[in-house]
């Protein structure tokens, strides 16, 4: 998996990861969500990704490859673990930051992630690979930290914090299949019961219908009656 | 002679504020060589005064690149306090590095004039106000250094802490001119915690912070509060984003925060590159936009 910027067609840049094997691109990932709050700038550069698929490697698994923030999304790697991956690939350049002491490791944001990843792998049943990027640009230093997470949230391989390397880690298929048949959180997913409450959601945000657990009084597409009113568009106040 | 010091903490560090400072020392070392590397330097200065700061800078540089590699220069006036000179000559002796003595009172007397002497500035600057003396040697110290970065062939590196960054306890084009600040963002008592773990001498780390510019001066006498005090009311109203009200809720005084947040808001301009009018297609820091070191930037 390796990552790159990608100017389509249509000369939109993207952040971008491609599934690479016997020499010729099978997949490629465009970065669906782009961070751009506190550090982060992505939006004001880069186009986001529309696609979110798993593919068959020739490994004999499904694949499904995030790109940093996208893990930071809840239905990423539910939905890429849905689709057929058993192993989810996170490529990151996490900046590193805040050291307080009653940090885990020392530091906060490599806590974060692992817990999440480790989340991730106990939900979904698969085995996350978390690939972080090390090295100083500008303020910021990327922290390495880099792991191999089992589908029982067992961690199968850490690599040290701020070091470069190039590390082997076995996964076994059969893991996977055995944790998936004991423990069937995929099989008992409901996604049509998420779309149905997702396309409802959609709806009531947009104002396209009565949103069924907001006060009375809300404006269409807020859930809380404001003290201000709002005055349909078009309307002016002197 | 017993101690009275004995048994005494070194400093007092807030809960809140303790880092792991193995941690701080990686990501700073790090930093520091990766700073030098993409600017193409393989050597660093750093203006040394004997206050804790500028000595855990140097520490810090000499951990990240080697003693060899570090030259500190000790920039004096006629009334810095002789332990300054002291403690700044025991950082140099522990650390190895190469050093020398640069007196600015020349510099600083040829300005305002010495003794009912005019200088530069005439008989008005005879009696110029501490303030306007203690930016003038901030920024004579800053042009000493800037001269020694091209005859040691290194990058000078800052040594401003992040409390007196947020107050604006720092001359503008001074002490805050650099090529990169490895201690920027640590509160004065995570300076100390750090200063510690490197082994700084403890008559640096004990002794009371000072900009050192008139005998006996104190930055908490000058300040009226202690940095324990200040770091903590900064962290939980910048880091935590606390609003005054909440703030006053966890305790501390109201006068303090009001005090406080002006002062933040009122250093903003120097903790900001200055504006440029807007009157072209691109305009660097407006939409010109790139990182200060890509490829191409490096000296060499």
């Amino acid at each position: 998996v390796v990552s790159f910027v990608e100017e389509s067609a249509d000369h939109r840049l993207f952040i971008a990861a491609a599934l690479v094997e016997d020499g010729r691109i099978r997949h490629v990932h465009r970065k669906l969500y782009l961070p751009t709050y506190g550090l982060f700038d992505e939006r004001r550069f880069f186009a986001a990704g529309d696609l979110l698929r798993a593919v068959p490697s020739r490994l004999g698994v499904g694949v499904g490859i995030g790109i940093c923030e996208d893990f930071w999304h809840l239905s990423v790697p539910q939905v890429l673990a849905l689709d057929g991956a058993h192993i989810l690939i996170n490529v990151s350049s996490s900046p590193g930051r805040d050291l307080a002491a009653t940090n885990e490791v020392g530091l906060g944001t490599a806590t974060s992630w692992w817990t999440l990843m480790r989340t991730y792998a106990q939900l979904t049943t698969s085995v996350v690979v978390f690939v972080n990027r090390v090295g100083v640009e500008e303020s910021i230093s990327f922290w390495g930290g880099s792991q191999v997470i089992g589908p029982t949230g067992r961690s199968l391989f850490s690599a040290p914090m701020f070091d470069e390397g190039l590390f082997f880690v076995d996964v076994e298929p059969g893991d996977i299949r055995r944790e998936r048949i004991a423990l069937p959180l995929l099989r008992d997913e409901r996604p049509e019961l998420i779309v149905r409450e997702f396309e409802r959601i959609v709806a009531e945000r947009a104002g396209l219908e009565t949103d069924a657990t907001a006060d009375a009084g809300a404006a269409p597409g807020f859930d809380v009656a404001t003290e201000v009113s709002l005055r349909p568009a078009g309307t002016t106040t002197r | 002679m017993s101690d009275p010091a004995a048994g005494t903490p070194l400093f007092e560090l807030p809960d809140e504020l303790a880092i792991d400072t193995d941690v701080a020392r990686r990501l700073i070392g790090d930093f520091i060589r990766g700073q030098l590397a993409q600017a193409g330097f393989e050597r660093a200065l750093v203006g040394l005064s004997g206050g804790i700061d500028s000595a855990v800078v140097a520490y810090l540089v000499a951990d990240a690149i080697g003693p060899d590699r570090l030259h500190c220069v000790l920039m004096p006036y006629r009334s810095s306090s002789e332990a300054s000179v002291v403690d700044a000559r025991e950082v140099v002796g522990r650390l190895g590095c190469s050093s020398e003595l640069v007196e600015i009172t020349p510099m600083v007397d040829a300005i305002f004039g010495v003794d009912d002497v005019p200088g530069a500035f005439g008989r008005g600057g005879l009696a110029a106000s501490p303030v306007r003396r203690g930016n003038v040697m901030a920024r004579m110290r800053m042009a000493v250094l800037y001269d020694r970065s091209v005859t040691w062939g290194g990058l000078v590196v800052g040594t401003g802490n992040k409390t007196e960054s947020l107050i604006g306890y720092t001359t503008l084009f001074g002490d805050s001119a650099c090529a990169f600040n490895p201690i920027g963002d640590l509160y004065k008592s995570q300076v100390r915690q750090l200063a510690v773990a490197l082994g700084v001498p403890e008559a640096i780390v004990r002794k009371a912070p000072s900009a050192d510019l008139w005998p006996g001066q104190t930055d908490e006498a000058e300040a009226g509060f202690s940095y324990p005090q200040l770091d903590r009311l900064l962290f939980w109203m910048i880091d935590r984003r606390r609003s005054r009200d909440e703030l006053i809720g966890l305790g501390f005084d109201t006068a303090l925060v009001d005090r406080v947040e002006r002062m933040v808001a009122g250093a903003e301009f120097k903790r900001q590159v200055p504006p440029i009018a807007k009157l072209g297609p691109r305009t660097t820091g407006v939409d010109y936009l790139y990182p200060r070191r890509r490829p191409g930037s490096a000296r060499r």
